[in-house]
């Protein structure tokens, strides 16, 4: 049984405290960690909106790639080929992801279980093939290479701080937004059918319906992740749509434990520093991380903060 | 197109079906009974076939079957070792870190892999006895290598179904994919049937990778390059289901067939389109068993 | 030892020469710059995790080979040369990941590598943001087209050059066959193939018919129905592009149906010994186009690159990728010391027109586009020969083309070199 969420007690003075704390980061790190950030920052958005799926509802998708990489690919073409102001072009490519989700979603609602995962990824899967296939627009395998980084309103956010500070404040609102929907009468919705959808079904509720909003959310801030992946790379690549993405979310969320909020946050901060410390100093990283992989998941399989939440319920317990 | 070429290419797309089917229907018996979704099948495929190499190269005078016998044994052991350890504790998880766990195998395995037999591409050959292809009519050739996977197929398929409806044991893998619950009830010793079929499952998939050896590079991450494809086979059969396996594999195997002939410029989406396909009409796959 | 002392001396004098042609008065002058005496870092990307290991493996072992025969001649002017290497997991995100550790946390001097072009274009705009100089091994016409940097050099064939000279072989060896197909994989690569091999047929006035193209996805793993629609073509050549795993399969699966038998002709653009040592026995005699072929270059370096490689790794150095990356090392080597230093404009200056000696022959940097140009580029059939324990080229079949004659005409790369 999933434990009970919990809240954090003042909620406003983390989220400013955080934000200031981050925004101050790039004064004491070399430029190569403020890269490194930046790239969790984002990671960590798309994990967080891919767990709205599997942690609070309960659903398996593995195709939330399909909005993540439709939205980069849609804010790079935009960018490269109009002369549209890039908040424009963010604010249509975001709306393009949900838009893909709500399609989607209507056709993968019907699905269950794994097979629902299956149903996500093929639709994924297409999306990547047209992607890779249509050379004209997309270069193919090659790419969309140098994808500037334009103003954003009247935001220089040029230069790896200018920029690290843009997807900061993106990713904080983003993430508040999320929090909000999660503690909303909606996300205690999406928690009950995750934990028993017949019976919310006979309460009278519509669960089709709350899974759909439930895609569509995780969608639109898949799609935020990828605006803003793409102007940070400076290049979109099919590699982005290849399922084998999918997967990287969902690792990272059950990694850092999918029942709790900041779980995919944790997971995302120890995921990326792992692989790029693993990856550095051995050519046989797969093994290794694989068997820590092995070991975390039979050890500590509510993920890290499955782990830390046990620990610290027992303390509270064993002090009374 | 005129019939004879049509045939041709049924039979043509009948060989690849096949070795998809071997590999699926040891994914889809796993699936069913244990609840198990194994991403690590492919990496067993693969070892299938690394292990044939391995003794058709280092034993003297081994022929491919022997090898082929001894290669399915190992893979066999490494199944029962991967159910037995690190499996085992977590049957009662989600799919999604079932799925994580097995991923993890194939990091593993794959590096253990690249640590023992290296990077190089190896090559199984085509065993003497079925080399060369027999002449059709209007000059086209079939590989004799194809006509024995599509035996192999056709015989291991029978084999499981025999062993499915016919024994004792089969009945309780069936009734057990059907409902869990009953099995305790019965008094079976529910860990060593999930021992034994994950044993089954990855034996199967050993076959498929040496069977397909002769026809493919063996190489490291040759597991990741099907795997999709057999989860699709599976998902679209029906979980569980040997029969739905068996149509799924074919339908997948001549749609990628005739498709090449007719669409050439789609090939990569073939699968996806059926699965999306099958799955608007039959949410849970052709054959559903629950 | 001995024999290292003379290996070593032999090597100072194969790429002193090189040097020498490039007008590189500084070589083996002790460099003033002795408080300088930390390393010279160059940070490598190639593949060495997944299916593409075969390619990036060898060709991380390749660079090493040229670290240790240019550290135990005494380094660069003085200066120890350092590899840094990292894995891309042929994954654009993470080569670009990787481009950035490298330059900002390693803080190397240069970059090179990268097996696919997908990976290594993504690396020209952190070249360019970085000014630092990326030498691309992978193959794209990109790298030194309209979009052509001062950063960036790609440092040996390109899809044109390749793709041209098995089509120019062609005309030169199997002049009859008129009845042309395809089978390439279904990517850039592969298009621009078949589009430049045609372009071949045509640079030649040689008049062939098309009768089929197809194009497999990567990874395919049943290419039966590619094989016998192009068996029902009754093409009598067929080119293709296909390499590593997907070339292998392919011939596994085609020779059953007595393919190599019922076409007259058969050529790849991109046949790393690899391939043939991938197949063994299995292999069959067709034409093949290598960018590196150990056994044609009678050369003091290609001796000394194979032998060490063998008494290092064992096995031949067979993997295209890795010649290049040697050749990298060895460009860079000779560009610093040309330069006298190690600043990237001055290095740029170097690289640009530099003529030197790699294991394969001569190559040389054309200053215009940056695009690495063999001297020739050689053609071959496999045949079976039991001096080696793999199908090498028939040496009576051995064709060359001269580099400059098939690389891309600077009218048509569209490239605008900026200033550094």
């Amino acid at each position: 049984m999933p434990p009970k969420p919990q809240n954090l007690k003042n909620p406003i003075i983390w989220f400013f405290a955080s934000l200031i704390v981050l925004w101050a980061a790039p004064l004491f790190l070399p430029t190569f960690y403020v890269y490194l950030i930046t790239e969790i920052l984002i990671v960590s958005l798309f994990a967080v909106s891919t767990n709205v799926l599997l942690g609070f509802t309960g659903l398996l998708s593995f195709g939330q790639v399909a909005f993540f990489g439709s939205s980069a690919y849609a804010v790079s073409l935009l960018i490269k080929g109009t002369s549209l102001p890039f908040a424009a072009s963010f604010f249509i490519s975001v709306g393009m992801s949900a838009l893909a989700a709500l399609i989607i979603g209507l056709f993968c609602m019907r699905l269950r279980g794994f097979y629902f995962a299956i149903l996500t990824l093929a639709f994924s899967q297409i999306f990547f093939v047209v992607v890779y296939k249509w050379t004209s627009l997309t270069g193919g395998d090659d790419g969309i290479v140098g994808i500037p980084k334009k103003p954003f309103l009247f935001f220089n956010i040029n230069g790896p701080d200018a920029y690290y500070h843009f997807v900061l404040l993106v990713v904080m609102v983003s993430l508040a937004l999320l929090y909000l929907i999660i503690r909303s009468p909606l996300g205690e919705v999406l928690q009950a059918i995750r934990d028993n959808s017949e019976r919310t079904e006979f309460l009278g509720l519509q669960v089709r319906n709350y899974r759909l909003a439930s895609f569509v959310i995780a969608g639109t801030f898949g799609g935020v992740a990828g605006a803003l992946f793409a102007p940070f790379q400076g290049i979109v690549t099919p590699e982005l749509l290849h399922w084998s993405h999918s997967a990287e979310p969902l690792m990272i969320s059950l990694l850092g434990g999918m029942y709790f909020f900041f779980g995919p946050i944790a997971g995302a901060v120890i995921f990326v520093f792992i692989k790029e410390w693993i990856t550095g100093f051995t050519e046989y990283w797969m093994f290794w991380y694989g068997l820590l992989l092995m070991l975390l998941i039979m050890y500590l399989p509510g993920g890290i903060m499955g782990f830390v939440s046990e620990h610290l319920k027992r303390g509270k317990d064993d002090s009374r | 197109m005129e019939f004879s070429y049509f045939i041709y290419q049924l039979i043509i797309g009948l060989s690849y079906s096949m070795l998809l089917f071997l590999i699926a229907s040891g994914l889809t018996i796993i699936f069913g009974l244990l609840n198990i979704p194994n991403f690590a099948h492919g990496a067993l495929y693969m070892l299938g076939a690394y292990f044939t190499y391995f003794f058709l190269h280092s034993l003297p005078g081994v022929s491919f079957g022997i090898a082929l016998v001894l290669a399915v044994v190992s893979v066999g052991l490494i199944g029962a070792f991967l159910e037995y350890v690190p499996l085992r504790k977590i049957y009662e998880r989600s799919h999604a870190l079932q799925l994580l766990m097995t991923f993890s195998f194939i990091l593993i395995l794959d590096d253990a892999t690249k640590y023992f037999a290296g990077t190089d591409f190896l090559s199984i050959a085509i065993p003497k006895l079925m080399d060369g292809s027999i002449t059709l009519p209007g000059d086209r050739e079939m590989p004799v290598y194809s006509i024995f996977i599509i035996a192999c197929g056709l015989v291991v398929a029978y084999l499981l179904w025999l062993g499915l409806y016919k024994t004792r044991l089969g009945k309780l893998v069936q009734a057990g994919t059907a409902n869990k619950e009953m099995l305790s009830a019965l008094g079976i010793n529910v860990p060593r049937l999930f021992t034994l079929v994950f044993i089954l499952g990855s034996v199967l998939a050993g076959l498929g990778g040496g069977l397909a050896g002769p026809l493919k590079a063996v190489s490291v991450g040759m597991g990741e390059t099907v795997i999709i494809t057999i989860f699709a086979i599976v998902i679209v059969g029906g979980v569980g289901s040997l029969k739905g396996a068996f149509i799924a594999s074919i339908l997948v195997g001549e749609l990628n067939t005739f498709g090449v002939v007719f669409f050439p410029s789609f090939a990569m989406a073939f699968t996806y389109i059926l699965v999306i396909v099958v799955l608007l009409t039959k949410p849970e796959g052709l054959f559903r068993t629950k | 030892m001995a024999k290292k002392q003379i290996t070593r001396r032999e090597f100072v004098k194969v790429v002193g020469s090189g040097a020498l042609v490039a007008g590189a008065a500084t070589f083996g002058v002790p460099t003033l710059l002795r408080a300088a005496n930390k390393p010279i870092k160059f940070g490598q990307l190639n593949t060495t995790s997944g299916i593409m290991a075969s390619q990036g493996v060898p060709a991380m072992r390749a660079a090493q080979i040229a670290q240790d025969i240019i550290n135990q001649a005494g380094g660069i002017m003085g200066r120890k040369l350092e590899l840094v290497q990292e894995d891309d997991q042929v994954k654009p995100s993470v080569g670009v990941r990787k481009f950035r550790k490298l330059v900002l946390e390693d803080k190397v001097d240069f970059v090179f590598g990268t097996n696919s072009s997908g990976v290594g274009l993504a690396c020209v705009p952190l070249a360019n943001e970085f000014k630092k100089i990326f030498i691309s091994t992978s193959m794209s016409d990109k790298y030194t087209g309209a979009n052509c940097s001062p950063y960036v050099f790609r440092i040996g064939e390109s899809t044109c050059m390749a793709s041209k000279a098995s089509a120019y072989c062609m005309v030169a060896n199997a002049p009859t066959v008129k009845k042309w197909a395809g089978i390439n994989p279904d990517y850039v690569f592969g298009r621009e193939s078949w589009d430049f091999f045609k372009q071949g047929m045509k640079d030649k006035n040689h008049p062939v018919e098309y009768v089929k193209e197809s194009f497999s996805p990567f990874g395919c793993q049943d290419y039966k129905p590619y094989i016998t629609a192009l068996l029902e073509s009754k093409a009598d050549g067929v080119f293709t592009s296909l390499w590593t795993g997907d070339l292998i399969n392919f011939v596994k699966q085609a020779k059953p149906f007595g393919f190599f038998d019922k076409v007259k002709a058969f050529v790849n653009n991109t046949t790393a010994v690899a391939t043939s040592i991938g197949l063994g026995n299995e292999m069959v005699p067709f034409w093949g186009e290598a960018r590196y072929y150990p056994f044609y270059r009678d050369s003091e370096l290609n001796r000394q690159y194979i032998s060490m490689y063998q008494k290092k790794f064992g096995g031949y150095p067979a993997a295209d990728t890795g010649a290049e990356c040697f050749a990298s090392v060895v460009a860079l080597k000779l560009a610093i010391e040309k330069a006298g230093t190690t600043d990237t404009p001055k290095v740029i200056a170097a690289l640009e027109g530099l003529e030197f000696e790699v294991p394969e022959g001569k190559k040389w940097i054309r200053p215009e586009d940056h695009s690495g140009i063999d001297e020739v580029v050689l053609l071959g059939k496999f045949h079976h020969d039991p001096k080696y324990p793999f199908w090498v080229y028939d040496p009576k079949t051995y064709f060359t083309v001269p580099g400059k004659e098939i690389a891309m005409p600077l009218s048509q790369t569209g490239c605008k070199m900026a200033k550094p």
